[in-house]
């Protein structure tokens, strides 16, 4: 089992938000970008489980690294755990470090659990919308400035893959950046 | 064997498409990153784009020389919107609703109208978990960025220029009067 990792996070430690291929999606190995936005759903934090979600979910990706052997063995591995369906994979990460997002006004707390034990959350502030249903669209949820700042914060991320067949950096490498 | 120094370098606004002219006759035109809008130029000008090109036309030289044509931006999107189409529900293996039939739609006329009017193509579309589509046009992380949503039938954009006032249109019907409102910022970009 992995170690738990809910340890204070530093500045230079990336994150990474996961890029999936499907059954429909990201075929013969072209990845596409996503949008950074939470999901559109309530809130389970005990007290603001009436409002949307200010969550967006991350892993801790240098944390994932390993003394000897495939680097992103740990994440696929963890990610396949948690992932039954043997039609998906884990593609890559759109990346960036705590200390970029921090500085977009965001703030970062670990979440690791059993299952998910590189588990942490962006947290997006001052976004306290009441939870209802029947929403159309992401603009329906989410303030334009909110909206913006999370379009800028994708627009600084960095996309990378870890298939083994197109593997083009480890952990270790985007940290030497 | 071809010689920059006869050529002359145009590049498109929309299209971000270089066109490389020599003697009057267009030889080659390749989409490049990073050039001016509507410039025309020669090598010396430009080197490092002129470098680009070297590249690329180093590659087809044991072909000989002849016009290619790589799709265009727009030829690109237009793409990307026909694999929007399989996009159907859980497409992202989290639930997403498959993108609807009509913001596709609503995008590709976008699309037509800011290719008629030869205005900016946008950076990028993106589906989200609702069906809807955003599309966007961005000029780095400190620069100019608008992102328009779509969906089947309503639309809602921001504009957001450094330094000023956010402008921001809430979810309103896909009408001829929206779009033009959209398409009045994207010619500012």
């Amino acid at each position: 089992m992995a170690v738990i990792c809910n340890k204070p996070l530093g500045p230079f430690e990336w994150l990474g938000r996961n890029l999936v291929e499907t059954p429909t999606i990201n075929k013969q190995g072209v990845v596409k970008d996503k949008v950074v936005y939470p999901k559109m759903k309530a809130d389970e934090e005990p007290g603001r489980t009436h409002l949307f979600t200010n969550k967006l979910s991350v892993v801790r990706i240098c944390r994932g690294s390993h003394e000897s052997g495939f680097p992103w063995e740990e994440h696929q591995r963890i990610w396949a755990s948690m992932n039954k369906s043997a039609t998906m994979k884990l593609k890559g990460f759109m990346a960036c470090s705590v200390s970029m997002v921090e500085s977009s006004g965001y703030n970062v707390v670990p979440a690791a659990s059993d299952k998910n034990p590189y588990h942490a959350h962006i947290i997006i502030p001052n976004y306290d919308i009441p939870y209802f249903e029947g929403a159309r669209m992401i603009s329906d949820i989410l303030p334009d400035e909110v909206k913006k700042n999370l379009d800028r914060l994708r627009g600084v991320m960095t996309r990378f893959i870890i298939d083994p067949k197109e593997q083009r950096v480890n952990p270790c490498d985007i940290c030497k950046k | 064997m071809f010689s920059f120094d006869d050529a002359k370098y145009k590049v498109k606004k929309t299209t971000r498409q270089c066109r490389i002219v020599v003697g009057g006759v267009a030889m080659l035109a390749i989409s490049v990153s990073s050039v001016p809008m509507n410039a025309s130029f020669r090598y010396d000008d430009y080197p490092s784009i002129a470098k680009e090109l070297v590249a690329k036309v180093t590659n087809i030289d044991s072909q000989g020389w002849k016009i290619v044509l790589t799709n265009s931006k727009y030829q690109e999107l237009e793409q990307l919107l026909l694999q929007f189409r399989e996009y159907c529900d859980d497409w992202d293996g989290e639930g997403a609703k498959a993108v609807q039939p009509d913001a596709i739609k609503n995008v590709s006329d976008i699309l037509n109208r800011l290719k008629s009017d030869d205005l900016r193509l946008p950076d990028d579309i993106l589906p989200t978990e609702f069906g809807t589509l955003c599309i966007e046009w961005s000029d780095g992380p400190s620069g100019q960025l608008l992102n328009a949503e779509i969906s089947e039938d309503r639309m809602a954009f921001y504009f957001d220029r450094p330094g000023e006032k956010l402008i921001s249109y809430r979810p309103d019907s896909f009408n001829r009067q929206n779009q033009d409102n959209l398409l009045r910022f994207v010619a500012q970009l």
